[in-house]
């Protein structure tokens, strides 16, 4: 009864793309447990590239699919869960930090300031998609 | 959603990884589907349905506190490739 079916081969790659990945995350840790960061983050570099090729090779040279749609609606909602939980943190964290300065008990720094810019930059971009897909819809 | 999944599946002596196969998906998806934990898309309700050969209302029942739909069929009609016509 079973059939060899496109989520199926996927397998094979998503393997290959997860044990990439997990070499190159003990490569660089082992770098820089035994003070060869330098290697360990070429390897990183290059099992990173090529998990990254693996899945560009797959949707685009490949009938296998990596992923069905329940997996990918459930890295929608951890998207959206993370988004969400950054997004409502961030915005109490900076409110804490701008009353905080203007209070003068704790002048804002410059990395809280480029945290801030990063934030602004995160959440502009969240808006001007949310726009873009309305358009599209 | 409640649904009779399991019930057809059982019925058609399909095993999950089976159906996964039959209609492109992971068995954890049947899975999910039958234990009512994830709400397939409308493609996926219609290839289900497709491959028992019966409606998606036969499948899936979307009345909240509603009994699982009529799955109870004795023989192996609506089975891919063993059915007899559809009453």
């Amino acid at each position: 009864m079973a059939t060899t079916r496109p989520i199926q081969d996927g397998r094979k790659y998503r393997r290959l793309i997860y044990g990439l990945i997990a070499v190159g995350i003990v490569s660089l840790l082992a770098g820089t447990a035994i003070e060869r960061s330098l290697a360990g983050l070429v390897v990183y570099a290059l099992a990173v590239l090529g998990a990254f090729t693996t899945i560009l090779l797959v949707r685009y040279r490949s009938s296998a699919v990596l992923q069905d749609e329940r997996e990918h609606r459930l890295e929608q909602r951890a998207s959206h869960i993370t988004f969400q939980l950054f997004g409502y943190l961030g915005l109490f964290a900076f409110i804490g930090l701008f009353f905080l300065d203007a209070t003068g008990q704790a002048p804002l720094g410059a990395t809280a300031e480029t945290l801030l810019y990063a934030y602004a930059v995160i959440c502009l971009t969240w808006g001007a998609i949310c726009i873009g897909l309305r358009y599209r819809v | 959603m409640k649904n009779g999944l399991r019930e057809r599946r059982e019925t058609c002596g399909l095993s999950q990884a089976d159906l996964a196969a039959a209609v492109d998906v992971t068995r954890q998806t049947i899975n999910a589907i039958e234990r009512e934990r994830y709400d397939p898309s409308l493609e996926l309700a219609f290839a289900l349905a497709a491959h028992f050969d019966c409606r998606i209302e036969d499948l899936f029942d979307p009345a909240l506190n509603g009994d699982h739909p009529d799955s109870s069929t004795d023989d192996q009609r609506n089975c891919p490739g063993g059915g007899t016509e559809r009453t």
